[in-house]
């Protein structure tokens, strides 16, 4: 299955789960005790999460797989990956100081979650800077994927953060001491998020491919 | 504590995020592809980076 078709698929089966996923965010799944409707945030701010480690990680697999085969299929994924994970880190952090100014009674602080997911999305989006800057297209993609890789080591950072240092956000919490519905709204919550992410992630690598493309021809053109 | 303007806020930024950046994307391929088929210049595709 090329990656078009797996985009295709995706993003179809994303409509009906997305709509499924905020009715039940959104009116089935009860308040919570102390938090009220403002802990419906979760059910896009943690997805939003998922999403975001899905693009890095399809970065790091693309970035790792062009070193060692020079293939620019992997450049193109690793770029579709880091764009696509950086705009579900925008919006797992924007959902995070919403959700934090009502609990918190901040928009921001300088958490060791929050900063190192802030720090996260500075290395993706000088990655993003990086391919704007370099010209030559196999300096790009192999500078890009050392700065992907190296980028990446944060990405385990931020998951151990919240148990490494003492935070003012939660550890991961467990499904069996939240409310049965919550968990069932959160997984589909997820599973829509996560399926948006395929397909943005697909649509991107056709996109690069397609600018690889034109750029191997101007380049012909250029002499 | 139980104020629902927070919840659609979220909400609206999260899935306002995710379809504008789906429609750029749309934009740029269908300006890639129709390039493609008609060798346009380099104002169609732009370029890999």
């Amino acid at each position: 299955m090329d990656a078009a078709r797996i985009g295709g698929v995706a993003g179809v089966a994303a409509i009906p789960v997305l709509a499924a996923g905020l009715y039940l965010g959104l009116a089935w799944a009860p308040p919570d005790a102390m938090m009220g409707n403002v802990q419906r945030i979760m059910y896009v701010h943690f997805p939003s999460w998922i999403a975001t480690a899905i693009g890095y990680v399809v970065a790091l697999v693309g970035s790792g797989g062009y070193l060692a085969r020079r293939s620019p299929r992997f450049d193109w994924l690793a770029h579709a990956g880091v764009e696509v994970g950086v705009l579900f880190n925008v919006s797992g952090l924007v959902t995070g100081s919403i959700w934090g100014r009502p609990t918190w009674g901040v928009w921001w602080t300088w958490d060791p979650r929050l900063t190192t997911t802030a720090i996260m999305l500075i290395i993706f989006t000088g990655y993003l800077l990086v391919r704007a800057f370099i010209e030559d297209s196999e300096t790009r993609a192999r500078v890009a994927a050392v700065v992907a890789i190296v980028g990446f080591l944060n990405v385990p950072i931020v998951y151990l953060s919240v148990r490494w240092w003492r935070t003012l956000h939660q550890i991961q919490s467990s499904p069996e001491t939240v409310a049965p519905e919550m968990v069932v709204a959160l997984r589909v919550m997820m599973g829509a998020f996560a399926l948006l992410a395929v397909f943005l992630v697909a649509r991107r690598y056709e996109l690069a491919r397609l600018e690889a493309a034109a750029e191997a021809a101007e380049d012909r053109v250029d002499g | 504590m139980d104020n629902i303007g927070y919840t659609t806020a979220a909400y609206a930024a999260s899935l306002t995020l995710i379809a504008v950046y789906a429609w750029h994307l749309w934009r740029r391929l269908r300006r890639a592809r129709h390039q493609q088929r008609t060798g346009g210049g380099s104002d169609a595709g732009g370029r890999s980076r």
